[in-house]
């Protein structure tokens, strides 16, 4: 155990480091043109020319500006079916940056994958697909009988 | 005085039996989005689709049959009736939701449910961009049925009925009459005008989307949902940052077009649409909005510049679009809900939360009191004033135009005022609730303003975490400013009367 508490270190260090993106967006003033480094799921990636958006959320969302080479690694984005990839952005928090209309945002000097994303595997409860199935059609049949009896009913010659 | 008339069982069985009919058309409204759920193969959400929809067709049959009447509504039973039916769509509304797993507790779904008919925005999803498509889709569609067509409106259409209580329920529902001289045309004509923006919001969203970095399947995705919201003034997203996610101009300024769009009435669409384009800068409703529009921007856009944006331009940029959005009661955000509680000076708060309170148009997709009241208030006021300055003998009087000119009456002020101070007090008691958990005064106002005015934006307040009686607070003043309160109280009155029979 010994051996790898080290390496443990080295690797949580980094996180450590990392800034909450809440801490940003809650305290911008304290942070406000400085360097920062955050991590976080990436949510979407929007390419404009030769950089690109990368919007990251772990607590708050928060887009980051970064160029395009950064981005060339990134594979999975987050969705119902996929865990996005890690990652973590070094770079400086603007609370409203002049650039980009005055949106909260990180000007990216580094940007590392730190952990891949993934699919996420979504298992069909049968049972419950069946009984819902079940109750449709009892649902139908239901109205459908409730409503020719009231037409029946209207109907000038129904005793 | 006359003594109050106690509703009957037959009443009863009236308010019964429409209500089941028009829900009943409402529990189809849970079909599309299982479609959507085959679209995305996401078959694991099938079930909570197929059991809401089975459990609302039940309850509607039962409640239809159930209460069989040959009479049709009178104007008691109509109201009561729109006032139940914007509980009972939530309702419905809600049972996916809560069958999803994605809101943890029914009150979370029936807040998210009531937040989509209503129009009003306010969200407790969390990690927007992680829900399953089939459910983004359907929370949006909630917002285009709910505020953008109206329920109401959508059941006529379908249903096609003519009598004298569809158009008395189509008054309960807080829309007017006169785009056609039938109730069911004008409902089509509504429903016509609300697709043909739909259409050409997706199709702008979708370009302007693809332009800006997106996928052009999820361009179209977003723009489908986003074009449904714009247009209801709605204001939920499929991003947790809201329109922040897209950090595009361009985005915001088709967001703009379709939120003014939504928030004009849909008289004033008709008129523009068959030649009639004069009426538009008549109206006194679009100079209200105009003026109103105008004396905001000056004021957000100098106190953000003054205090937290770097320039002038950004300053009104930011000022400009949150003032649209309050205005038109949508509530699309491109700030987060921090910046807006901690950073924002208050007055900015303050402004924003008196622009939600006045509203959109009457007839339209917004809420509020709405600029046609609060316009008829301003110049009765001015008369006032004026009569002052004028000889006893003199004979004052004052018009407006809305659709052709209107003498301003003591009818027509009273009805106004009417409305203006049940709006007043009930954001008084919200904002006296929210405060009362420990929130900040400006805050508490600008969240209660919000919900009771349809609009949706958001500090920060409405959470998953924020209490459940502030929870069902804010469902209550989001259904009672989607019907502007009166149905409410004759809905209470109606219940009263009811008990009142009861315990003799």
């Amino acid at each position: 155990m010994k051996r790898f508490l080290p390496l443990l270190v080295l690797l949580l260090l980094p996180a450590a480091c990392a800034q909450p993106i809440t801490d940003l967006l809650l305290h911008p003033e304290n942070f406000d043109n400085q360097v920062v480094t955050v991590r976080g799921e990436v949510l979407g990636v929007l390419r404009r020319g030769e950089r690109a958006w990368v919007n990251i959320e772990n607590g708050g969302a928060i887009g980051v500006w970064c160029e395009n080479h950064m981005v060339e690694n990134i594979k999975v984005t987050a969705d119902y079916h996929h865990r996005g990839d890690i990652v973590q952005v070094t770079g400086v928090f603007h609370r409203a940056c002049p650039e980009h209309g005055g949106d909260p945002d990180i000007h990216a000097e580094s940007l590392d994958i730190v952990e891949v994303g993934f699919e996420i595997s979504r298992e069909v409860n049968w049972w419950l697909m069946v009984s819902s199935i079940l109750l449709l059609a009892l649902s139908i049949y239901l109205s459908v009988q409730l409503r020719r009896r009231a037409e029946k009913r209207a109907s000038p010659y129904w005793y | 005085m006359s003594e109050l008339i106690s509703p009957t069982a037959e009443d009863l069985k009236i308010v019964g039996h429409h209500l089941g009919r028009f829900s009943r058309v409402l529990s189809f409204l849970l079909l599309p989005p299982a479609l959507v759920a085959c679209l995305y193969s996401e078959f694991n959400l099938l079930p909570s689709f197929l059991l809401g929809f089975s459990l609302s067709l039940i309850i509607c049959a039962l409640l239809e049959h159930g209460c069989t009447t040959e009479r049709d509504m009178e104007l008691k039973h109509a109201i009561v009736v729109a006032a139940l039916l914007w509980l009972m769509a939530p309702f419905f509304g809600s049972l996916p939701l809560w069958f999803s797993g994605h809101y943890g507790s029914f009150l979370n779904s029936f807040f998210e449910s009531t937040s989509g008919f209503t129009g009003t925005g306010l969200t407790l999803t969390q990690r927007a961009d992680l829900l399953p498509r089939s459910i983004n889709f359907f929370r949006h569609l909630l917002q285009f049925v709910g505020d953008g067509i109206g329920i109401v409106v959508i059941s006529l259409c379908i249903l096609g009925r003519t009598q004298i209580g569809s158009f008395l329920l189509f008054k309960g529902e807080a829309r007017e009459m006169g785009i056609r001289p039938s109730i069911v045309r004008t409902s089509r004509r509504i429903a016509g005008i609300a697709f043909t923006f739909l259409i050409l919001g997706t199709l702008l969203f979708t370009l302007a989307g693809t332009w800006e970095g997106q996928k052009p399947s999820d361009a179209f995705f977003d723009g489908l949902n986003h074009s449904m919201t714009a247009y209801a003034t709605g204001g939920f997203s499929t991003h947790s940052q809201n329109l922040l996610y897209y950090h595009s101009f361009l985005i915001e300024v088709v967001a703009l077009i379709l939120m003014i769009l939504g928030s004009l009435n849909f008289n004033l669409h008709y008129a523009v649409l068959t030649g009639r384009r004069g009426e538009m800068l008549r109206d006194i409703e679009v100079r209200f909005f105009i003026l109103s529009m105008l004396i905001g921007c000056l004021l957000v856009g100098s106190y953000l510049s003054h205090s937290f944006y770097p320039s002038t331009l950004t300053a009104f940029r930011k000022g400009f679009f949150h003032l649209v959005s309050a205005q038109t009661t949508t509530g699309f955000q491109t700030a987060p809900g921090s910046y807006i509680m901690y950073l924002w000076p208050v007055p900015v708060l303050l402004v924003l939360s008196a622009l939600m309170i006045i509203g959109g148009s009457a007839n339209s997709t917004s809420g509020g009191i709405k600029n046609l009241r609060v316009g008829i208030l301003f110049k009765s006021l001015l008369l006032e004033i004026r009569k002052t300055f004028l000889p006893s003998s003199a004979v004052a009087g004052e018009t407006y135009y809305h659709l052709g000119r209107n003498p301003i009456t003591e009818v027509v002020i009273r009805g106004a005022a009417v409305v203006a101070l049940s709006y007043l007090l009930l954001l008084g008691t919200g904002t006296l609730i929210t405060a009362s958990f420990g929130y900040p005064l400006g805050p508490s106002l600008f969240e209660s303003a919000s919900a009771l005015a349809n609009a949706g934006l958001s500090c920060g307040i409405t959470s998953p975490s924020m209490p459940a009686a502030l929870k069902l607070t804010y469902i209550f003043l989001m259904w009672a400013g989607r019907l502007e309160i009166i149905a409410i109280f004759v809905l209470f009155g109606f219940i009263l009367l009811q008990l009142r029979k009861a315990l003799r």
